[in-house]
C-alpha cells in the first residue's frame, strides 16, 4: 500500500541494505507517510540535484510539504514478468532471455529480482532474491506455448514486487508481450484499480501488432511507468537496460499529508518549482483501504 | 486426461461456408470431363455419383475407414456437381421416366437446365432403381413411405460420411478432396495466441451435410435425426474450438426452439465475444466474399444473452445456460440479475467443474456489487474444488491488494503460482470449450442409433 511507511520499515530502511550507501537518506518513521516515485527530465534526459523544497506535491488539490526526497539510493525489486505465449518463440524468446539477463547482470548488490511468466499459466519462477543467479537459471528454463495472459501476469508480477511487505525497496515490474490478452480470468478493471493500492511501477514493453494492448498502457499510465512500443525484438536487452536506468534515475519522494481524508481515492499533481521538465508520476493512490 | 493434456488450451478457429457461384449455367450442360480435362482419366458426374453411394454404405459411422479414403482423389468441384446429381438421382427414384432436369441454386431466380451425355444418363437411372429396391418389397409400409425411406437412407448416410470426412480433416489436419477448380468450400482462419494466421480453403464438408440433410423428407424440421445432428455436431465443433456461426444458423432455422442447440449458439456468440477473437479478427485479412459473422462484442455478448434467455425457456432446468446467462449479464453490466442468477445456479450445481464455474462468477458478481467478503468466501470455495487452479487464487489474492495487504495478497496466491504451469488445470483454461465436454460420447450415440434405426 502507498501510504504505509510504517516505523518498522524506515528502521529497516536505515538499518538495513541503505545502511552502505554514502547518502542515507533520513525517512519520517510517521506512520502515515506517502511514497512517490518521480521521474523528471528534461527534453528526456533525467534532472539531477533536486531537493525536498524543490518539489511542488498536491494531493487532492492540497499543497503538501515533501520531507524527503532520494535519488538512485534506495534498492529495487525488480520483477520481469514474461509474455512465454507460442507467439514468442525461436529468436524472440531468445531475444527475451538475453534481455532479462541484461537487467539481471545489472543489479545492484542490494537489488533483487524476481521471475513471472505467463502463457495461459502464471508462473512464479523466482520469488524476489539477491541471488541474480537463481533467476537467471529459471529463466534459462523458459519455454514458449499456449495462450497470453497478460492481465494475469502482470497482476501477478505486481503483487510478487510488492510481496515482502514492509520492505522498502522500490517495486519495478518490466512486462513484456507481444501480443493482446487471450485468456485471463482477471479482468483489465480489476486490476487497474488494484493497482492503485501498490507502489510497483510497471513499464510494458510491446512488439507493436494491429492487436491493441491497450490493458498495458492504461496499467504503465497509472503506475507512473512508461510503455516502450517496439517493431522488432532484436534491441530488447537495450530496451530493458533502459527501463532500469530510467527507473534508477527516479526520485522517490514522501510526505506526510495534510489536510485531506484519511480514506480512498486521491489525485496526485507532481511538479517541479519554477522549471520547465517533465514529470512522470503514478496518478494517485488509495488510502485506508 | 493427464495433467499435461489438460493444460492445453483448444486453438479457436472461425469457419465460413462459400459455396462458390457457378461461373454460368453453360457448364451444368457438360460433363465435367468435358469440361476440365486432365491427364490422368476422371470419373464421370454418374461415376463419381456411384462411388459417392457406395461408399456411404461401405462407410462405419464414426470410423476412419477405407470408404472415406475415395475421396482423395476428388476435387471439390466434384462435390458441387454431386450436389446436382443426387438431386437428379431423387428425381429418377420418383419418376424412372424422367429425363429433363432443372437444378434450382439458392439465391438464382431461375432454375438451371442440367444436361446429361447418353452414358451418364443411363448409369444415373440404374443408380436410382438400386436406391429404389433398397428396401425390396417391403409389403408393411406404402409406396410414398418406401421412396421416403430409401430417399432419406441416403440423405443420412450420406450426412454421417461428411461429418466424418470433416471431423477428418479437422484431426488428422488433412483435407480429402482438393485442388481443381473451386467447388464447395469452407474457408478457415486459425487463430493462435490471439492472432489469425493464415486462411485455408479446405471442401466444405460441414455444409454438404448440412445440405443433405435439408432435403430430408418429408420435413426436416421435424426429423429426431437431424435435430440431434445438429445438436451434437453444435456440441462437437464447439469441443474442438471451431466456430462456424453458418451450422447454428442453419440448425435454428429448422430447429428454432432446441434449447441444446439455442444454448450452443448461445456459448459460441458469448466465445466470439471474447478478447481473443475480437483481437484477432481484427487483425485478419479476409478477402472480400468472406464473412466469418463475428460482430462486436457488444452485439456477441447481446446475442450470447438473448440465446441463452431462448434455451432456457426451452428447458428452464438448464443449468450451464443458466450459469453462461449469468457470466453473460455481468459482463454486459447487468450485475444484479447476473447476481440473482447464479446464485440459484450455484444451489443447484453438482457436477464440480459447474460448481467451479458458478461459484467463480458469483464471486466476480458479489465484488462487483461490493461484497468483498462474500466473494472471497465464492473464490474460497472454488478454489477447494480445484486446488491447483490459478483463477480463483488470483482474485483472492487480488480482493488482498485491495485491502492493502501485500503479503496476504501474494500468500494467497504464491502456492499455486510456484508449481510448474504446465501441470496445472484450471477449467477456467477450457471454458470456452468446455459446453462441449460430452460431445464424442454423444456423438457415437448418436450414431449408434442411427445404425439401429437405418438397419430396420
Amino acid at each position: 500500500m502507498t501510504r504505509q511507511l510504517a516505523a518498522a520499515a524506515a528502521s529497516m530502511l536505515l538499518g538495513g541494505a541503505m545502511a552502505a550507501s554514502p547518502q542515507t537518506p533520513t525517512f519520517s518513521s510517521r506512520l502515515e507517510a506517502v511514497r512517490v516515485d518521480v521521474l523528471v527530465t528534461d527534453e528526456g534526459r533525467p534532472v539531477r540535484g533536486l531537493t525536498p523544497a524543490d518539489f511542488d506535491i498536491r494531493d487532492e488539490g492540497m499543497p503538501q510539504t515533501v520531507d524527503l526526497v532520494s535519488f538512485e539510493q534506495i534498492p529495487l525489486n525488480v520483477v520481469l514478468a514474461l509474455d512465454v505465449s507460442e507467439s514468442v518463440s525461436g529468436d524472440r524468446l531468445d531475444h527475451l532471455r538475453s534481455a532479462g539477463r541484461a537487467v539481471l547482470s545489472r543489479l545492484a548488490k542490494a537489488d533483487q529480482a524476481g521471475l513471472v511468466t505467463f502463457n495461459q499459466a502464471v508462473e512464479i519462477r523466482a520469488n524476489l532474491t539477491r541471488d541474480a543467479a537463481q533467476v537467471l537459471s529459471a529463466l534459462d528454463e523458459v519455454q514458449s506455448s499456449g495462450e497470453t495472459a497478460v492481465i494475469d501476469g502482470s497482476y501477478a508480477a505486481m503483487a510478487l514486487a510488492q510481496s515482502a511487505g514492509a520492505d522498502v525497496r522500490r517495486g519495478l515490474v518490466i512486462a513484456f508481450t507481444d501480443g493482446a490478452d487471450t485468456i485471463s480470468w482477471l479482468t483489465p478493471d480489476r486490476v487497474l484499480d488494484a493497482s492503485r493500492s501498490t507502489d510497483a511501477v510497471v513499464y510494458g514493453v510491446i512488439v507493436r501488432s494491429r492487436n491493441k494492448a491497450s490493458f498495458l498502457h492504461e496499467l504503465s499510465e497509472r503506475t507512473g511507468g512508461g510503455i516502450v512500443e517496439i517493431d522488432s525484438t532484436k534491441d530488447l536487452a537495450e530496451r530493458f537496460v533502459a527501463i532500469l536506468d530510467e527507473f534508477r534515475q527516479r526520485y522517490l519522494v514522501s510526505y506526510t499529508p495534510r489536510g485531506v481524508s484519511s480514506r480512498g481515492w486521491h489525485r496526485l499533481d507532481v511538479r517541479v518549482k519554477g522549471r520547465k521538465v517533465s514529470v512522470k508520476a503514478r496518478a494517485g493512490y488509495l488510502s485506508g483501504s | 486426461m493427464s495433467k499435461k493434456a489438460s493444460q492445453r488450451v483448444a486453438r479457436l478457429v472461425l469457419t465460413a461456408a462459400v459455396c462458390t457461384a457457378w461461373p454460368s449455367a453453360a457448364p451444368l450442360a457438360q460433363s465435367p470431363t468435358a469440361l476440365s480435362p486432365s491427364p490422368a482419366k476422371r470419373l464421370s458426374r454418374s461415376e463419381h455419383l456411384q462411388e459417392w453411394l457406395a461408399a456411404i454404405d461401405r462407410h462405419g459411422p464414426g470410423r476412419g475407414d477405407e470408404a472415406m479414403g475415395v475421396f482423395d482423389s476428388w476435387r471439390s468441384d466434384d462435390f458441387q456437381y454431386l450436389t446436382i446429381d443426387i438431386d437428379t438421382l431423387f428425381l429418377v427414384m420418383a419418376d424412372p421416366g424422367l429425363r429433363t432436369f432443372y437444378w434450382k441454386q439458392e439465391g438464382r431466380p431461375t432454375p438451371i437446365h442440367v444436361v446429361y451425355s447418353g452414358p451418364d444418363l443411363r448409369l444415373i437411372v440404374e443408380l436410382a432403381k438400386a436406391a429404389r429396391d433398397r428396401s425390396g418389397e417391403d409389403t408393411s409400409a406404402t409406396p410414398e413411405k418406401r421412396f421416403q425411406r430409401n430417399r432419406n437412407h441416403v440423405l443420412k448416410r450420406g450426412a454421417v460420411l461428411h461429418t466424418d470426412l470433416a471431423i477428418d480433416a479437422l484431426i488428422g489436419d488433412r483435407t480429402r478432396g482438393r485442388g481443381g477448380p473451386p467447388g464447395l468450400q469452407e474457408f478457415t482462419l486459425r487463430l493462435p495466441d490471439g492472432r489469425s494466421q493464415g486462411l485455408t480453403a479446405d471442401v466444405g464438408h460441414w455444409e454438404f451435410a448440412r445440405a443433405l440433410l435439408d432435403k430430408v423428407v418429408p420435413v426436416a424440421a421435424r426429423d429426431e435425426f437431424v435435430r440431434q445432428w445438429y445438436g451434437t455436431t453444435a456440441a462437437y465443433l464447439e469441443a474442438i474450438g471451431q466456430l462456424t456461426p453458418t451450422h447454428f444458423n442453419r440448425g435454428l432455422k429448422l430447429f428454432s426452439d432446441d434449447a441444446e442447440l439455442l444454448f450452443y449458439a448461445g456459448c459460441l456468440h458469448e466465445s466470439q465475444a471474447e478478447p481473443r477473437i475480437q483481437e484477432a479478427m481484427q487483425s485478419a485479412v479476409v478477402p472480400t466474399g468472406i464473412n466469418f459473422e463475428v460482430a462486436s462484442r457488444r452485439t456477441e455478448l447481446r446475442d450470447a444473452e438473448s440465446m441463452f434467455r431462448r434455451a432456457l425457456k426451452s428447458q428452464p432446468d438448464h443449468l450451464e445456460a443458466r450459469i453462461r446467462l449469468g457470466r453473460v449479464l455481468g459482463l454486459r453490466g447487468e450485475h444484479m440479475e447476473a447476481d440473482m442468477v447464479l446464485r440459484t445456479a450455484v444451489a443447484d450445481a453438482k457436477e464440480p467443474l459447474l460448481q467451479y464455474y458458478a461459484q467463480l462468477f458469483l464471486g466476480a458478481e458479489r465484488e462487483a456489487l461490493g461484497d468483498r467478503e462474500q466473494a472471497r468466501d465464492l473464490y474460497a470455495r472454488a478454489a477447494v474444488l480445484y486446488p491447483e487452479a490459478q483463477s480463483p487464487r488470483l482474485a483472492l489474492s487480488l480482493l488482498s491488494t485491495g485491502d492493502g495487504n501485500h503479503t496476504e495478497a501474494f500468500g494467497a496466491m504464491s502456492p499455486v503460482l510456484a508449481l510448474p504451469g504446465d501441470s496445472r488445470m484450471d477449467p477456467w483454461w477450457h471454458y470456452h470449450v468446455a459446453q462441449g465436454r460430452h460431445a464424442v460420447e454423444d456423438l457415437t450415440a448418436l450414431y449408434d442409433r442411427f445404425l439401429v434405426e437405418d438397419r430396420r
